[in-house]
Formats: C-alpha cells, structure tokens, sequence
C-alpha cells in the first residue's frame, strides 16, 4: 500500500473509513454484558465501553467502530458471536 | 444454583444434580439445533415420555419450520434467526453475501463455546468451575442459551421480559396455579430463563469485580 501514489492512498484512506459497526438495543442482552463485551473485543477503557452500552440502550443503536470494509465486517461477525445484534452500515446510508 | 465465586482456578459455582442435568441437555440440544450435524450424545438421556419436560417443549427441531421457498440464507426459526441475525439492515444483498461468508465461523464458534459449557458440566462433580481464560466463551454461550429461550419465550421488546420474569417469581411462590399444560410448559421457562440469567450476572459480576486478578 505504500508504493500507492499519494492521491491514490488518501482515495483508499477515505474508502477504509467508510464502513461502521452498529450494535442495537434488545431485551435479552444484560447491560454489564454488553460493556463487558465492547471492553474485551475492541480493548475499550471501561467509561467508553459503559457511554457505548447506554447509547445502545437509551437510543436504540449506537455505531462501536469505523474503518475499512473487511475489519468492520469481521467486528459485525465477532458481535454475534458474543449474541449482539450488530449490522455493518456504510457512508450511503 | 450458586452463584460463581472467584477462585485460583478460575470462576466456581454449586449446582444440585437436577440443574446439571436440565443444564446439559439444553446446552446439547441448543448445540444440535445450530448445528444438525452435531454429535448429540447428551440427547441419549432424554426421557421416553418428555410431554411434561420444558426442554421437550422448547421445540428444537428446526427442520420442519424452515420453508423451502426462503434464500437459503434466511433462517426462520426466530431461534436461529436471532442467534444468526441479518448483517445489514438496508442491503439485503449485501446481508446474505457478508452471512454466507460468516456463517460456518460463526456456528463453529457458538458450538465450541456451548460444548466447553458441557464439557463443564459433564466433569464437575457438585462445582462446575469457568476457567481463567475461558471466561468470554463462557459468557457467550450463556447468552445464547437465552437467546433460545428468549425466543421461545416470544420476549421482543422489555415489557415481554418484565413479564416473564413475573412469571418466574410467580412460579416459585405458587401464586398462579397453572390453568393448562402449556401455562406450566411457558412458567418452567420462564424459570429456566431467569435462572440462567441470574447465573450468568453472577459470573459477570464474579469476572469484572475488581481484585487481585486484575
């Protein structure tokens, strides 16, 4: 990626930023849970992890990363592994 | 039930015979009802008659509800379809390529977190003891294990859940003696639900309360 001119890495750049990770609210998943879960997969400090959680869970969603395509899929796919429900969104919507 | 206590090993807890038992099979069924292809040695045990067994009444044969004219992809059992959700929202064609992708990972993985659970609970003699290390996959399979029954429960929004949790309290007074088969199926439940939630704050607040571990 670094032989990319550097037009060409600020495009890839913008492109990488463009995808986010949304975990929504639901009625199983306990709060100290879902802190727990955004402090051990992305190493969130604790008081994140918590404001996280309380956006989830007082508006509904909340978006818990940003970045390139592949990683934000992959957190999307790590959050139904501990039983969230996450969806992956991107700038177009 | 106990709730868990740290411990130089890991995380402990007490379980009687009966919740050991009634744990095993659901963890086993739910293993078998992600995956169909998963041993189930654990269902040997069932008992011939299980009309008045909760676990029997959970309905963990998927096959029958999945309706051959939806993409493969899209899995209807509202079970399945919450333990495997939609991974996008606007764009289903992006949703049914990212969970094609996803998919086999993401049951390999609930099924190994549900088998350690067994493994767990198959070893233990009175204790069943979470592993330092093992505790997220511990966490993981809990959740999902109510996930399953949460669906069953039909629980969708916090009133469903403050009322099954009513359910639960009422099961243990006798308040409500039950009007018909399926109020007692929906209390054993419901009780089995609010135990295990129970159980699993108990290892939540076990794991992340500060102490010499962290």
């Amino acid at each position: 990626m670094s032989s990319l001119p550097r037009q060409d890495q600020e495009l890839q750049a913008t492109s990488e930023r463009a995808w986010r990770a949304v975990v929504w609210d639901d009625p199983v998943n306990l709060m100290s849970y879902v802190t727990y879960v955004f402090e051990t997969h992305f190493g969130y400090p604790h008081e994140r992890a918590n404001a996280l959680m309380l956006q989830v869970h007082n508006e509904g969603r909340a978006v818990v990363n940003e970045g390139g395509r592949e990683p934000m899929e992959s957190d999307v796919a790590a959050m139904h592994s501990y039983g969230l429900w996450a969806t992956l969104e991107n700038d177009g919507e | 039930m106990f709730g868990f206590v740290a411990t130089p090993q890991g995380y402990t807890s007490r379980l009687d015979d009966m919740e050991r038992g009634i744990l095993l099979r659901l963890v086993g069924d739910i293993a078998a009802l992600i995956d169909e292809e998963h041993d189930d040695e654990d269902r040997a045990g069932e008992p011939p008659d299980g009309t008045d067994d909760p676990i029997a009444h959970l309905d963990f044969e998927p096959s029958d509800s999945r309706d051959a004219t939806h993409d493969e992809h899209e899995l209807v059992d509202p079970a399945l379809s919450r333990l495997f959700p939609p991974m996008s929202v606007s764009d289903p064609a992006l949703a049914d390529e990212m969970r094609s992708l996803t998919v086999e990972d993401l049951r390999r993985s609930k099924v190994a977190n549900l088998d350690l659970v067994r493994d767990a609970l198959a070893h233990g003699a009175a204790a069943v003891t979470v592993r330092s290390g093992e505790e997220a996959q511990w966490l993981a399979a809990l959740t999902d294990i109510r996930l399953v029954l949460a669906a069953r429960l039909g629980i969708e929004n916090d009133d469903d859940s403050r009322q099954v949790y009513d359910l639960a309290v009422a099961a243990t007074q006798d308040e409500s003696p039950a009007a018909s088969h399926d109020d007692e199926m929906r209390m054993a439940m419901a009780s089995l639900y609010s135990g295990i939630t129970w159980w699993q704050e108990s290892l939540l607040r076990a794991v992340t309360a500060p102490g010499p571990a962290n």
